[in-house]
């Protein structure tokens, strides 16, 4: 897990704008829930043509 | 109709039933392949665009019985979160402790004035919920609370995830928000490692699901963050008919119409058991529970509604795929050994196309969750590696990949098996998932002794840890057959989590 959020200038009282650049940041990172869906049904694909080409 | 006919008919009833028992096998797969397909759905159907910048003041109840080796730092590092320290109130709730457990909470509200408070049980011993209850009476009777957060004695909050927790509630239609609670033991062993992955799989993964999805099963006993208007919804208190008082608070506040969000980004760290013993008597607890909150909700299994998502097919299908596992795993090893003895070509085809479904789940389930979690799963990889067990993998391997193990191995050796000796491979193998389970339980009972020290992590390796879990449950459902006494039994904790 990466979190790129900055440190915040005081961080009990961080103000709203951090706050909801954070929840920008943090909403924006979901994002890569996708490329990372498609390298574990890479992995999936790998097997199966394996299989295929020497098993079949 | 003459006999050989009605043996015809009757063989063709026994195979439909057969062939419906491994389709039961089946199901469990589909759900998580379905699950963790809809991981990815989150990148869009989240609560990220609801939530807003949100510090309300929040009452943190901690129940504590004999916390006095944790709680202070537990207290200092709640003291040092992220957060308002005005907009944060602490009410340890002591359990009638024996240990120094007073005396450490007396002096931490000494130093926290109007921040720490001491709450004393005189009797205790009656379980978490009753003492939840009794700190979160005292923090209802003004309107200082907005927030209430629910938490054990030795779990560390990651400084930034309260406040994490907290802008989901700016929206009103969310009653309640859980965290990512991470395993964080300092000294893991195999055991540790394999439950790290497992919250892995169903906190940053499955959970993510259940928010695209609509319906979370069980918000985290360790992080439990309710909305003053929820709490009051529910009912003012936490349930205490049942040993799954999580997820019956989890049910009502969905039933009652509101949201249940999942944080992935609010960490919060916990030890988790060490021993397979500790393990089977937490994991039973929860079972034995889930069994409760089935019976308890029968009436919105599967029945969609307007207010709540908790009884959409989808949602209905995890939950009994999770609960009946075991069964499943063993109506699936009967039907496939059924349609072997009946010298059915069927066997081999179902046997295939369940576990090479089977595998290609595990390895996209896998394969996502180590992406999810990179800086823990590199610490676990060889849990990674053999999650499903060494066995399971070696029976995937024979569906995947046939002829490799039974003919190309052996003859590596200038040996052929006999078709004998494939007849009782193949129905070892059938039979396999369900032994497994039973390779989990042998496990636990050897575990103290002078070989099992050895041995019992060799065979978790070996059956996996998935059985390990599924014996459990399995044991719920003889416990609860029984009637066996259902009691509180506080999992240990020594301190040994680390932020």
């Amino acid at each position: 897990m990466i979190d790129h959020t900055p440190p915040a200038g005081d961080p009990r009282h961080p103000g709203d704008a951090f706050l909801q650049a954070e929840i920008d940041e943090n909403r924006a990172g979901e994002r890569a829930l996708v490329p990372k869906t498609v390298i574990a049904i890479a992995f999936v694909v790998l097997l199966v043509v394996v299989r295929e080409l020497f098993f079949a | 109709m003459n006999a050989d006919d009605l043996f015809a008919v009757l063989g063709g009833i026994l195979a439909v039933i057969l062939l419906v028992f491994v389709g039961t096998g089946a199901i469990p797969v589909v759900s998580a392949a379905y699950t963790f397909l809809a991981i990815p759905v989150h990148a869009v159907v989240n609560h990220y665009r609801k939530a807003a910048p949100y510090t309300p003041r929040v009452a943190i109840v901690i129940p504590a019985w004999n916390e006095g080796a944790v709680i202070g730092a537990s207290i200092d590092r709640l003291m040092a979160l992220e957060y308002p320290l005005e907009s944060l109130r602490l009410y340890v709730v002591d359990d009638a402790s024996t240990d120094d457990t007073p005396d450490v909470v007396r002096r931490k509200a000494k130093q926290y004035p109007g921040n720490v408070f001491h709450l004393r049980r005189e009797k205790g011993g009656e379980g978490k919920a009753h003492t939840l209850n009794h700190g979160i009476r005292v923090v209802l009777e003004d309107d200082w609370m907005q927030a209430l957060l629910v938490m054990d004695a030795d779990v560390i909050y990651t400084p930034n995830s309260l406040r994490r927790m907290t802008r989901h509630l700016a929206d009103p239609a969310v009653g309640a928000v859980s965290a990512y609670i991470r395993e964080g033991s300092k000294d893991k062993n195999y055991l540790t490692r394999f439950i790290a992955l497992e919250y892995v799989l169903s906190q940053p993964a499955a959970r993510r699901a259940q928010n695209v999805l609509g319906a979370q099963a069980c918000l985290a006993g360790g992080a439990q963050l309710h909305s003053r208007e929820n709490l009051l919804a529910i009912g003012g208190q936490i349930d205490t008919s049942s040993l799954a008082e999580d997820t019956i608070t989890t049910f009502e506040t969905q039933l009652k119409g509101r949201t249940v969000v999942f944080e992935p980004l609010a960490v919060v760290l916990a030890e988790e058991p060490g021993s397979i013993d500790a393990l089977w008597k937490q994991r039973l607890r929860w079972a034995r529970g889930n069994v409760t909150v089935t019976s308890r909700y029968r009436n919105i299994w599967f029945r969609p509604s307007k207010d709540h998502k908790l009884g959409t097919i989808s949602f209905g299908i995890v939950w009994f795929s999770l609960w009946l596992l075991p069964i499943a795993m063993v109506l699936s090893s009967i039907g496939l050994v059924g349609l072997l003895l009946l010298q059915s070509d069927l066997a081999t085809v179902l046997f295939r196309a369940l576990w090479i479904t089977a595998a290609c789940t595990f390895t996209f389930t896998l394969a996502l969750a180590v992406q999810l979690d990179g800086e823990l799963t590199r610490k676990t990889w060889r849990e990674v590696l053999t999650f499903p067990g060494i066995i399971s993998m070696l029976v995937m391997l024979t569906a995947f990949f046939p002829g490799l193990l039974l003919e190309w191995l052996p003859s590596l050796f200038g040996a052929q098996l006999t078709e004998t000796g494939l007849f009782w491979i193949t129905l070892s193998i059938y039979i396999w998932i369900s032994v497994s389970m039973l390779g989990a339980w042998l496990a636990r009972r050897i575990e103290k002794t002078r070989v099992g020290r050895v041995l019992s992590p060799a065979l978790i390796y070996l059956v996996g840890y998935g059985s390990l879990l599924c014996a459990i449950t399995f044991d719920s459902y003889i416990k609860e057959l029984r009637h066996a006494e259902a009691k509180w039994d506080k999992t240990e904790k020594t301190g040994r989590v680390t932020a």
